[in-house]
């Protein structure tokens, strides 16, 4: 019994220290275990720390989206879309020449070109980048894409973002264009294209088994730089009513190729800025239809230069009222014969605005060669001629103009009327911008951006600006320009229509000229310089006929568009038919005065006292008979003549002498 | 003889609410973060859909279409100035 007991006790010993050999062990791997557990939880480790990325993490590239540009009002000129685009994997399609036929069915391209693309090695080859909706749906009719969009086991079918441009041809060679991978290449788009495009970013995320973004990071929404809207100064409603007339001027006149500027002259904020040829922007297209004419493309001015003359003739202390002897039309300089153009007339004795009235050339000549090719050439420079206008297009032309050293007298005497000088529409635009706001140089801008400081420079006195102005009033009422008046608005302008140069004789052609005019009207709400020009114009090619009834369609589409009031009397034919229409307060307004100006007519033709009173208001007073009213300075009437209470009849001459309302307040003040 | 129980019970109930917490946190993490990916995508999409509405939009609008409804479809002709009576100013100034 008691041997019995001994061997149970020994028994018992023998299996606790079993147990506790176990429980060592045991502890021994956990402590292991928990250790390891530590290490791999809690002490980086870079080599499982990429692992982990591998496996969780993945890169994602944020796209942009590219900004939008648009018009002076927010109207949208380029805004973004997608396309679908067809890729393939090669290695994933079975039988290749099957599916390129079907492909090349539903695309229109050549059999041969798709199953090459097919063939290439790799993972990845673009067939078509951004199909056509009549593409897509043969693409499905022809089961390369199935129902509910999935696709061929090896075809994809790509989401990209895509460019549209709303309003077609009528301002692309100012937007210009973009490539298939949204990257400005022409005009605007490649003028603006690093704040347009926006910052492409790679940002890295947590994915779960499934490939869905499981950890959201607000870094990202910080990160997405999308690319900024741009707001250009064109006015696209009258940009378009000006495209559409430039483009029946252009086919009317046969002209190889045109433009239209129209410029504030107070702020240099460019509204329209047409061209032709132009080019649709989703189509393929030619260099020499995106070209944007107004800016890039030089010409020589022609007659339009006899307005700076006059300008530089007076400001180096010349007379307006001083006699120039016109040759009767015929001026030897040299070997060279200088003529009349237009007119052909014998002109006599004529002063500076007499030269500019009937653009007479030998007077212009005279008056450049008296002048001398220093003051010339340093005026021409002040009025922004021969140097960039710097309005940061891409490709601006900085215009030319001949060095004092080389010029001979009849060079300077071409200078004269503009000839043998370079320069582009935008430069002649800006320089009439001094006769329209009183003697300033304007810097054009394409851009609206409130912290640009718009800077205006001096250049001619403000008499001076004053004194050309009339001589360019007259040019519409008596010269050349009398087809660019509009009924009820005082219009000042000059043509031109110089000769282009033949390429192949390098001399001036015979049959080729460049008509323009460049105008604006007088006393508007809003000072604008308006400038039309034609490239080469069959028929009758004087700009008298071609450039300046064009003007005149640009200068009443903006008369529309802005609502400018009529300031001279217009006759009234019948009664307005207010009562059958609704109106608004503006254009009940209007109609109050045309009710007052007709009232007016049947009163007796007493001068009234127009002293102290705005423009507008003198016409209003004075309409309803057809005086020839004449005003000279801007503000409020200072002097008048007839003086007040004088008997009008009909017809007659009425001279207001205005000046500035601005100092009449602070003389009251 | 007595067990001596050498960690205090509030050191597992706080263990055990911890480890709950930190779950369900990360659980309510991983569910928004879902549904903010889902709201994402809404977004996107609907940014799409407001694009080719825009550009629809755009093109219905375009001066040149009303154009030529104007001319084919109405019969219209462009109007010469003295018929243009404007209602409602326009002007920027």
């Amino acid at each position: 019994m008691k041997r019995k007991r001994r061997a149970t006790e020994i028994d018992l010993k023998d299996n606790l220290n079993r147990f506790r050999l176990l429980g060592v062990i045991f502890f021994l791997i956990i402590s292991t275990l928990i250790v390891r557990s530590f290490q791999i939880q809690m002490i980086k480790d870079p080599r499982l720390l990429n692992l982990a990325k591998r496996q969780f993490s993945s890169n994602i590239i944020l796209r942009p989206s590219r900004g939008r540009i648009l018009d002076r009002n927010g109207k949208p000129l380029a805004i973004n879309g997608e396309a679908k685009s067809l890729a393939v994997n090669p290695g994933d399609i079975s039988d290749k020449k099957k599916l390129a036929l079907t492909i090349s069915k539903s695309i229109g391209v050549s059999r041969e070109s798709v199953l090459k693309k097919l063939e290439r090695d790799g993972e990845f080859s673009w067939i078509k980048r951004h199909l056509s909706p009549s593409q897509l749906a043969k693409l499905k009719k022809n089961g390369v894409i199935k129902r509910g969009g999935s696709t061929l086991n090896g075809v994809w079918l790509v989401t990209e973002p895509k460019r549209f441009y709303p309003h077609g041809d009528s301002v692309s060679t100012l937007l210009g264009m973009v490539d298939i991978d949204s990257t400005g290449i022409e005009g605007v788009e490649h003028w603006l294209n690093d704040d347009l495009k926006g910052e492409k970013q790679r940002v890295s995320t947590i994915r779960d088994s499934l490939g869905r973004k499981t950890f959201f990071d607000p870094e990202l929404n910080r990160l997405d730089k999308k690319g900024i809207d741009v707001s250009l100064t064109i006015d696209f409603p009258l940009q378009f009513e000006s495209h559409k007339s430039l483009e029946r001027w252009i086919e009317k006149t046969q002209s190889e190729s045109g433009s239209v500027i129209v410029l504030d002259a107070d702020n240099g904020e460019i509204l329209v800025n047409a061209n032709f040829p132009t080019f649709d922007p989703l189509k393929r297209s030619k260099s020499n239809e995106r070209r944007n004419r107004g800016i890039i493309d030089g010409f020589e001015p022609g007659s339009t230069i006899k307005a700076v003359l006059m300008a530089l003739a007076l400001e180096n202390n010349w007379s307006d009222k001083e006699l120039i002897y016109g040759e009767k039309g015929s001026l030897r300089v040299g070997d060279w014969v200088i003529e009349e153009a237009e007119t052909h007339e014998k002109f006599e004795w004529m002063t500076l605005a007499d030269m500019v009235e009937k653009s007479s050339n030998v007077v212009a000549a005279k008056v450049a060669m008296r002048l001398g090719a220093s003051k010339i050439l340093k005026g021409l420079n002040g009025f922004g001629f021969g140097k960039k206008v710097e309005t940061g297009f891409p490709g601006e032309l900085s215009g030319w103009l001949p060095e004092q050293k080389n010029i001979s007298p009849i060079k300077l005497a071409n200078l004269g009327f503009g000839q043998g000088m370079f320069t582009t529409p935008l430069h002649v635009a800006r320089a009439f911008s001094a006769f329209v706001n009183g003697g300033y140089l304007v810097d054009p801008v394409l851009l609206i951006d409130n912290s640009h400081i718009k800077s205006r420079n001096r250049i001619i006195s403000r008499e001076t600006s004053e004194i050309v102005k009339r001589a360019l009033i007259s040019v519409v009422e008596k010269g050349t320009g009398q087809k660019a008046s509009i009924p009820g608005f005082i219009i000042g302008g000059k043509t031109g229509t110089a000769q282009l140069v033949d390429r192949e004789s390098g001399g001036y052609s015979k049959s080729k000229y460049f008509s323009s005019f460049v105008g604006f009207i007088v006393e508007a709400e809003r000072n604008l310089v308006i400038l039309t020009a034609l490239r080469a114009p069959k028929g009758s090619y004087y700009a008298s006929e071609t450039a300046v009834p064009l003007f005149r369609e640009v200068a009443e589409a903006a008369v529309n568009r802005f609502n400018f009031l009529k300031l001279k009397p217009v006759a009234i034919t019948s009664e307005p038919t207010v009562d059958k229409i609704r109106v608004s307060s503006a254009a009940a307004e209007k109609i109050k005065i045309l009710d007052r100006i007709k009232s007016v007519a049947g009163k007796d033709g007493v001068m009234p006292d127009l002293i102290g009173i705005t423009a507008r208001e003198s016409l209003e007073r004075l309409s309803g008979k057809s005086f020839r009213v004449r005003m000279q300075g801007f503000g409020v009437v200072d002097s008048q003549d007839p003086v007040a209470g004088s008997i009008l009849r009909d017809g007659q001459d009425i001279v207001l002498k205005l000046k500035p309302q601005v100092n009449e307040e602070s003389k009251t003040n | 003889m007595t067990r001596v129980n050498r960690i205090p019970k509030w050191v597992w109930l706080f263990v055990i609410i911890f480890s709950v917490t930190t779950v369900w946190v990360r659980l309510a993490v991983v569910r928004l973060s879902y549904q903010v990916e889902q709201t994402n995508t809404m977004v996107s999409n609907a940014r799409r859909d407001l694009d080719r509405k825009t550009i629809e939009l755009e093109n219905l609008k375009s001066l040149e279409r009303l154009e030529i409804l104007a001319k084919k479809k109405f019969d219209l002709e462009r109007p010469t100035s003295d018929q243009i009576v404007v209602i409602g100013g326009n002007s920027e100034k």
